[in-house]
């Protein structure tokens, strides 16, 4: 089925969904060598975002995070697509730099980690 | 969003100039602007390389191959971009540093790297639109000023000047700029301290404009500090002067010395540092006119622009300040600059954006306390 969302940052991307309930920083919470999140207490802590869609609330922390999102693609570490509940200028800044499609404010979506999810920022929509 | 032909085709422009529209255009859309507005000037934060880390560096040398289209400076930097070696500051650190300037150079940036652009030449007119960065320097061209600047990300006000644009939204509407409170200050007010802890303390109480009621006409660089102290503790960009507003706060000698309190962690200082926001030429040659003829025996370092050490260096106070055994630092600040690495542990200083991030990014102990017993703590024999 697919859900109506705004575009953000404009691409497609396609692969499994990793979801949290916390708002997140790219910057100090993630291994940017690696992908890993480091943030202890996280509820994503220990999982790696490389090639998922990733799934949360919205961004938190540092303006650096933008540029730690750059970093992040340029090794080949960062998420295929975000999925956002409500973006913020320091994830979007990010996404847009970096070329990562993020989708925020899609109505009626519920994801799982795991599930198989395909984003559409072109034509604005998420395909699960 | 509404775009002209021009914007249009910078957005179908393919390349890095495409990126920068895209960035000005997609956060226009989120916080709900209808169009873009044509801007006079940029301020680029992110410069520091203890900031930005390898991620900006990289980021700013792939963005470098555009040219800015505004005049652009920058935010102060980590070092000074002369005479770093004398700060102890480490080759590693100076190089990566170096190759972030570099960059900005090549995108045909001033390298004018202060907090104070409108201290060092690149000053807005009233009621121009303009792209700025730095906290502080965002409520002085708002406040002091009349310019209108939301408080933009290092990259959006890069993109922001590569395109000559930001989105329509926050500051530059003007529905935005009324206060919704006045803070009534009767008590009275001793000088640049007194209103950088006043600033910190609405900063942290209310979050869009304040209009102040002062019983004193406070001095141009007393505001300076006023803007620092708003911009610190929470998100205000800017304040007004002698307009009406339904509410109504009195500002009390209890919530000033409150608030001093809450800056003052330590008592042995091993450091004092003046010029958060940088300098003006006034104020350094009112500290060379103390320092005269006399010696500090804890460290002072006094931060402003190349623009203003210049003129100190003209004049001759530069020369007394270097005699005093003082420093005259430009470039970089006492927030930006690796201070916990150069091992210092407790700072004085006459400015509560300063206490704050040195505590917070430093990790040092901190006190806030006026121009004047900065400069004498300095002085005091050990």
């Amino acid at each position: 089925m697919r859900y109506k969302g705004r575009i953000v940052s404009k691409g497609e991307a396609e692969g499994e969904a990793l979801v949290s309930k916390e708002p997140l920083s790219f910057f100090g919470s993630i291994d940017l060598e690696t992908g890993k999140v480091i943030e202890k207490g996280h509820d994503l802590f220990g999982k790696n975002i490389a090639g998922k869609i990733l799934v949360f609330p919205t961004g938190k922390g540092s303006t650096v995070g933008s540029y730690a999102i750059y970093r992040l693609k340029k090794k080949g570490k960062a998420p295929a697509g975000i999925i956002n509940k409500e973006t913020e200028a320091i994830i979007a800044t990010g996404a847009i730099i970096s070329g990562i499609p993020l989708i925020d404010k899609v109505e009626g979506l519920e994801i799982k980690t795991g599930d198989k999810v395909k984003i559409n920022c072109i034509e604005g929509w998420v395909e699960k | 969003m509404e775009l002209t032909k021009e914007e249009q085709k910078l957005i179908e422009s393919g390349g890095i100039k495409q990126k920068a529209m895209e960035l000005v255009v997609s956060l226009g859309e989120i916080f709900g602007a209808k169009r873009l507005v044509p801007i006079t000037s940029a301020q680029i934060a992110g410069v520091s390389y203890k900031n930005i880390s390898d991620a900006g560096l990289e980021f700013l040398q792939d963005w470098s191959k555009e040219k800015v289209v505004v005049p652009t400076t920058l935010n102060p930097a980590g070092m000074p971009l002369e005479g770093w070696k004398e700060l102890g500051i480490k080759k590693e650190f100076a190089e990566k540093q170096l190759e972030i300037i570099e960059a900005y150079r090549h995108m045909g940036v001033d390298i004018t790297c202060t907090c104070t652009p409108y201290y060092a030449g690149n000053k807005p007119k009233p009621g121009e639109h303009i792209a700025w960065s730095e906290s502080s320097s965002v409520v002085y061209a708002n406040s002091v000023l009349g310019a209108m600047t939301n408080r933009e990300g290092g990259p959006s006000a890069l993109a922001a000047a590569l395109t000559g644009r930001t989105a329509e939204y926050g500051m530059h509407l003007p529905e935005n700029r009324k206060p919704a409170i006045t803070i009534r200050v009767e008590i009275p007010m001793f000088g640049y301290s007194d209103y950088s802890i006043l600033g910190y303390w609405a900063g942290k109480k209310y979050g869009s404009t304040v209009n102040f009621e002062f019983s004193a006409t406070p001095k141009e660089e007393y505001l300076r500090g006023l803007c620092a102290g708003l911009a610190t503790s929470g998100k205000i960009s800017m304040f007004t002067q002698g307009q009406e507003t339904k509410k109504e706060k009195i500002f009390t000698e209890d919530d000033l010395v409150d608030t001093y309190q809450m800056l003052h962690t330590g008592e042995k200082h091993d450091i004092v540092a003046i010029g958060c926001p940088h300098l003006g030429f006034d104020e350094v040659a009112n500290i060379a006119r103390t320092l005269k003829g006399k010696k500090v025996n804890t460290p002072l370092w006094l931060f402003a622009s190349k623009e203003v050490a210049k003129k100190a260096f003209i004049k001759g106070q530069a020369d007394i300040i270097k005699r005093a055994g003082a420093k005259l630092i430009t470039d970089t600040c006492m927030v930006v600059a690796p201070l916990e690495e150069l091992g210092f542990k407790s700072m004085l200083t006459n400015s509560a954006k300063a206490a704050h991030y040195a505590q917070t990014t430093n990790n040092m102990e901190v006190e806030v306390a006026p121009t004047e017993e900065c400069i004498n703590y300095a002085l005091r024999p050990k």
